[in-house]
C-alpha cells in the first residue's frame, strides 16, 4: 500500500482527520521518557540536542534521565547540513518518524493509511500558502485539551499570523540548479549540497547546498524567529525553528521537511537533473553508499533499527519507503542556458543545433577568483559591503559577453558568476537577509527585484561560530550565483570595477542581529 | 577515523604533489649519511654533526610536512586571483618554514648533543605524552582548523599570507616539535618513529576540533558528544515580579 502525503491545506479544511491524528500521535510521542527511541524527545535530540539549552526550555530537567553515551552516540546529533547527505539523511529521518507516529496512531484507533502531510509555503495561486497553518497556531483542540502542535517558542516576525515572506521560499533551487552534488570550492554548490564525510553542521567549513539554503534554512529562521523586543543575538530569546539543536521538537519542522523532501522528489524528475548514482564513479558511490566514517541509524517502532544510506531512499515508492506525494508535478521551465542566452539576446541557440555546453565544473575546469572585499567585516542592519573585480580576470567574461551578443550562435555558454560569502560567524540563528548587488543606497528592495541575488540564513551559524567547535569557529558559507545580474550590467554599459553588495534584513529581528563575515569572493566558472 | 583521513587526503587537487613531496623527503632521510647524524653518533666532530643534523632536520620537515599542510596549500590556491596563486604558496612556505628553521637550529645547537636514552629518553616519552595530553596542545590543534580571511589584492596580501604561514609554522612546531625532537635523538629505530609520528601528525590534523581538556589525544577519543564543543553561555535569571 503506496502512502500518500498531501498539502496540509487539500486536506479537507480546518482540523480534518490527518492534522487531527498528527495532533493526537504527537501528544502519545510527547508523553514517552527521552530514553525510549520513539518520544518526542528522543526524535527531536537526532536533530541536535544541548542539555544547556533544553533545560533553560524546559524540555529536560537536572534529575532526567538520558539515554548513555553509546545510545546518544549512535543516534543523536545525527542531522547532516551543509553536505550532499542533507536530503537522504532527512529523507530517512522523515520515514522512521512518520512510521513511528502512524504506530502510535494507529494504536488509537486511527487509519492504518495515515501519512505525514506537508506544508506548500511556495505555491504560487494561494495568497495563504506562506501562512502557518491554523492548526499550529491554536493553543488548544476542538475538544478543548491541550494542542500538542502549539508551542510557545514559535516568534516569525513577531506579526500574527506568521507569515513568509515570498522572497524566503522562492524555488530557485529547482530551475537553476541542476547538477546535484557541489562542485570545485563548493561553486556551484549543487542542488544537494557539496561533497563531505559524516557532517552534522561544523565538522567542516563548507556551504549550503542549493535547496537547504532556500527555502529550507529561511523557513527555519522564518518561522522560529526571535521573541519581539529581545536581543536576536541570544540563544534564550530564539524559537525551537531557529536552532539546529531545538528545531526536531516543533511539530511544523516535519511539515516542512516534508515539504523539502517532495521539492527533492520534483527535482529529479525535471529534464536534465540526476541524483549522483553513477556507479563508476568513487565520488558517487561515496554518496550512495556513504558516509564511510559513521552510519545513518534511525529507530522505527517495537524497538527495531533502520540503518541506510542514500541508495536506500532514492526511490520513495520502493521498499521500505513506499509513499508518494499528491502533487509531484514538474515546473514549466526552460533550461538556465536557454534563458540566459535569451536574457543577452541570442536566439539562435547555435548554428549547428547542437545545445550549448553549460559552463559547469566538468566542462569548464575549476573557478577562478575575481574579486573580493576587505576580509573581516561586521554586518548590522541594512549593510553595505564593497567588493573590488579584478580587471584581468574580469576582462575574458566582458569579451566573451560582448561575443555572443554579436555572434549569430555559439557553442559554449559564457563563464557564470558567483557570489560567496565565507566564514559567516553569529549568535542570532534566526536571522535570514536579502542579498542585493547594486541597490541604490536608500532604495526599496522590492522596486528592483532584477538585482536580488538571493538569501542569507544564519541557521546553524551558532554552532560553526563555537571557537572550540570542530571548525574552531571557522563559521559557514553561502554561494549565491549572480550570473544573470552581471550579465545584465554589462549590457547595461557597466565597467564591471566594483560590485555592491547590501545585506537586507528581511524583518524586524534580523534589524538587531550581528553576523561577522570572512569575506566576499567572487568567482568566474567557464571559459 | 582513518577513513576520514584518507578521505582528506585523496589523491585528487595538491594532495598527490604533497605526497610525492613526501616521498622525496623520506627519500633523502633514507640516506646513509642523514641516518647517521641523525642517530645522535657522539663520535663525530661535533661542528659535522650539526650541519648534518641541521640537514637531517629539513629533510625530516620535507618528509612529515606537505601532508599536515594539504588544506593550507588547497585553501591558498583557491581564494587567490590565479596570477597571485604561486606567489602566495611561495610566501607561505618561506614563512612556515622560519619557526622550524628556528627549532632546528635550536635542536642542532642545543639538544641534539643530549643521549637520548636510559632514564632521560624516560623522562623525554613521559613529558611527550603530557604534551600530547594537554588542553594547550589542544588548542593550537584546534587553530589549524581556522582558515584566515586573507586579502585578495596588492601588497596586503602577500603580508597576510606570509602572517599565515608564519601563525601555521609556529602552531607545527608547538604540536609536532617535541615529538621531533625526541625522535630526531633516538639512538635506534629512528626512521621508523618518525614514520609513526608523521602518521600520528597527519591523522590528528583532519580530525575535527574539539574542546580542549586534559585528556588523551583525538587519536584515540576522536568523538563526543556535539554539544560538549558547543559551549553556550547561561541564560540570564527569569525576573519575578
Amino acid at each position: 500500500m503506496t502512502l500518500v502525503r498531501s498539502e496540509i491545506r487539500k486536506l479537507g479544511g480546518k482540523w480534518n482527520d490527518t492534522i487531527l491524528w498528527y495532533a493526537k500521535g504527537v501528544g502519545a510521542l510527547q508523553k514517552k521518557p527521552i530514553t525510549d527511541a520513539e518520544s518526542w524527545w528522543f526524535l527531536g535530540a537526532m536533530h541536535g540536542f544541548h542539555p544547556v539549552v533544553w533545560k533553560e526550555f524546559e524540555f529536560i530537567t537536572d534529575a532526567t534521565v538520558l539515554p548513555d553515551e553509546v545510545v546518544h552516540k549512535r543516534f543523536w546529533d545525527q542531522c547532516q547540513h551543509q553536505s550532499w547527505y542533507f536530503l537522504p539523511w532527512h529523507r530517512g529521518y522523515l520515514y522512521a518518524f512518520e512510521e513511528i507516529v502512524r504506530n502510535a496512531v494507529v494504536a488509537q484507533g486511527g487509519p492504518a493509511d495515515w501519512a505525514l502531510p506537508y506544508w506548500n509555503y511556495s505555491a504560487e495561486t494561494d495568497p495563504a500558502a506562506r501562512e502557518l497553518p491554523d492548526e499550529f497556531a491554536e493553543a488548544k483542540l476542538p475538544d478543548g485539551s491541550d494542542n500538542p502542535l502549539f508551542v510557545t517558542r514559535r516568534y516569525g516576525d513577531g506579526n500574527v499570523p506568521i507569515t513568509i515572506d515570498p522572497r524566503s521560499v522562492a524555488l530557485s533551487a529547482l530551475e537553476g540548479e541542476n547538477v546535484f552534488t557541489g562542485g570545485d570550492t563548493d561553486i556551484p554548490p549543487g542542488f544537494g549540497g557539496p561533497v563531505t564525510t559524516f557532517h552534522h553542521g561544523p565538522e567542516s567549513e563548507t556551504t549550503n547546498g542549493g535547496l537547504e539554503s532556500l527555502p529550507h534554512n529561511n523557513v527555519h529562521g522564518a518561522i522560529g524567529g526571535a521573541k519581539p523586543g529581545t536581543n536576536p543575538n541570544d540563544w534564550w530569546n530564539l524559537g525551537l525553528m531557529s536552532m539546529p539543536i531545538t528545531a526536531g521538537l516543533d511539530p511544523i519542522f516535519w511539515l516542512h521537511h516534508a515539504n523539502i523532501d517532495r521539492l527533492w522528489t520534483i527535482w529529479g524528475k525535471m529534464p536534465g537533473r540526476a541524483n549522483p548514482t553513477d556507479r563508476t564513479k568513487p565520488t558517487d558511490l561515496d554518496w550512495l553508499d556513504g558516509p564511510a566514517d559513521r552510519e545513518f541509524v534511525m529507530p522505527l517502532s517495537g524497538g527495531r533499527e533502520w540503518v541506510f544510506t542514500a541508495k536506500d531512499v532514492l526511490d520513495t515508492r520502493a521498499q521500505p519507503l513506499d509513499y508518494e506525494y499528491d502533487d509531484e508535478a514538474t515546473p514549466a521551465s526552460t533550461s538556465r542556458v536557454t534563458r540566459r542566452l535569451a536574457s543577452l539576446g541570442v536566439q539562435t541557440v547555435s548554428p549547428t543545433d547542437i545545445p550549448v555546453k553549460e559552463a559547469s565544473v566538468t566542462e569548464a575546469g575549476r573557478p577562478e577568483l575575481i574579486g573580493a572585499s576587505d576580509p573581516g567585516v561586521t554586518v548590522v542592519g541594512r549593510t553595505r559591503l564593497e567588493v573590488k573585480l579584478d580587471q584581468q580576470g574580469v576582462e575574458p567574461l566582458r569579451k566573451r559577453l560582448s561575443q555572443v551578443a554579436a555572434a549569430g550562435g555559439i557553442d559554449r555558454e559564457p563563464p557564470r558568476v558567483f557570489l560567496k560569502i565565507e566564514g559567516v560567524r553569529g549568535t542570532a540563528d534566526a536571522a535570514v537577509y536579502y542579498v542585493y548587488i547594486d541597490l541604490p543606497a536608500h532604495g526599496d528592495p522590492k522596486d528592483y527585484p532584477d538585482r536580488f541575488a538571493g538569501t542569507l540564513s544564519l541557521f546553524g551559524a551558532s554552532a560553526a561560530s563555537a571557537p572550540d567547535g570542530p571548525t574552531a569557529g571557522s563559521g559557514v558559507n553561502q554561494v549565491l550565483e549572480i550570473t544573470g545580474i552581471v550579465d545584465a550590467l554589462h549590457l547595461s554599459g557597466d565597467e564591471l570595477a566594483k560590485l555592491d553588495v547590501q545585506f537586507v534584513p528581511s524583518n524586524a529581528p534580523t534589524e538587531k542581529a550581528e553576523m561577522q563575515i570572512g569575506r566576499l569572493s567572487v568567482f568566474k566558472l567557464g571559459v | 577515523m582513518i577513513r576520514r583521513v584518507a578521505w582528506q587526503l585523496a589523491w585528487r587537487g595538491p594532495g598527490r604533489w604533497l605526497l610525492l613531496t613526501s616521498f622525496m623527503g623520506w627519500t633523502w632521510l633514507a640516506l646513509p649519511a642523514l641516518q647517521a647524524s641523525s642517530a645522535m653518533s657522539h663520535h663525530q666532530h661535533y661542528g659535522h654533526a650539526q650541519h648534518l643534523g641541521l640537514t637531517a632536520w629539513m629533510a625530516m620537515l620535507l618528509a612529515m610536512g606537505p601532508l599536515v599542510i594539504r588544506s593550507e596549500i588547497a585553501f591558498l590556491w583557491r581564494t587567490n586571483l590565479p596570477r597571485q596563486r604561486w606567489p602566495a604558496i611561495i610566501a607561505f612556505l618561506v614563512s612556515y618554514i622560519l619557526p622550524w628553521l628556528a627549532l632546528g637550529l635550536a635542536w642542532a645547537w642545543l639538544l641534539s648533543g643530549i643521549p637520548w636514552a636510559g632514564p632521560a629518553l624516560l623522562l623525554g616519552l613521559l613529558s611527550l605524552a603530557l604534551w600530547h595530553c594537554s588542553p594547550l596542545r589542544q588548542r593550537c590543534l584546534n587553530r589549524c582548523h581556522s582558515l584566515p580571511r586573507l586579502r585578495a589584492f596588492g601588497r596586503g596580501m602577500l603580508s597576510d599570507v606570509a602572517r599565515f604561514g608564519l601563525r601555521t609554522g609556529a602552531l607545527c612546531c608547538a604540536i609536532c616539535g617535541p615529538g621531533m625532537v625526541l625522535v630526531m635523538g633516538l639512538p635506534d629505530h629512528h626512521l621508523v618513529a618518525m614514520f609513526a609520528l608523521t602518521m600520528i601528525a597527519t591523522v590528528e590534523r583532519y580530525l575535527p576540533a574539539r574542546r580542549p581538556a586534559w585528556r588523551p589525544p583525538s587519536l584515540f577519543f576522536p568523538r563526543e558528544p556535539h554539544w560538549r564543543s558547543l559551549v553556550v553561555p547561561p541564560a540570564p535569571p527569569v525576573e519575578t515580579a
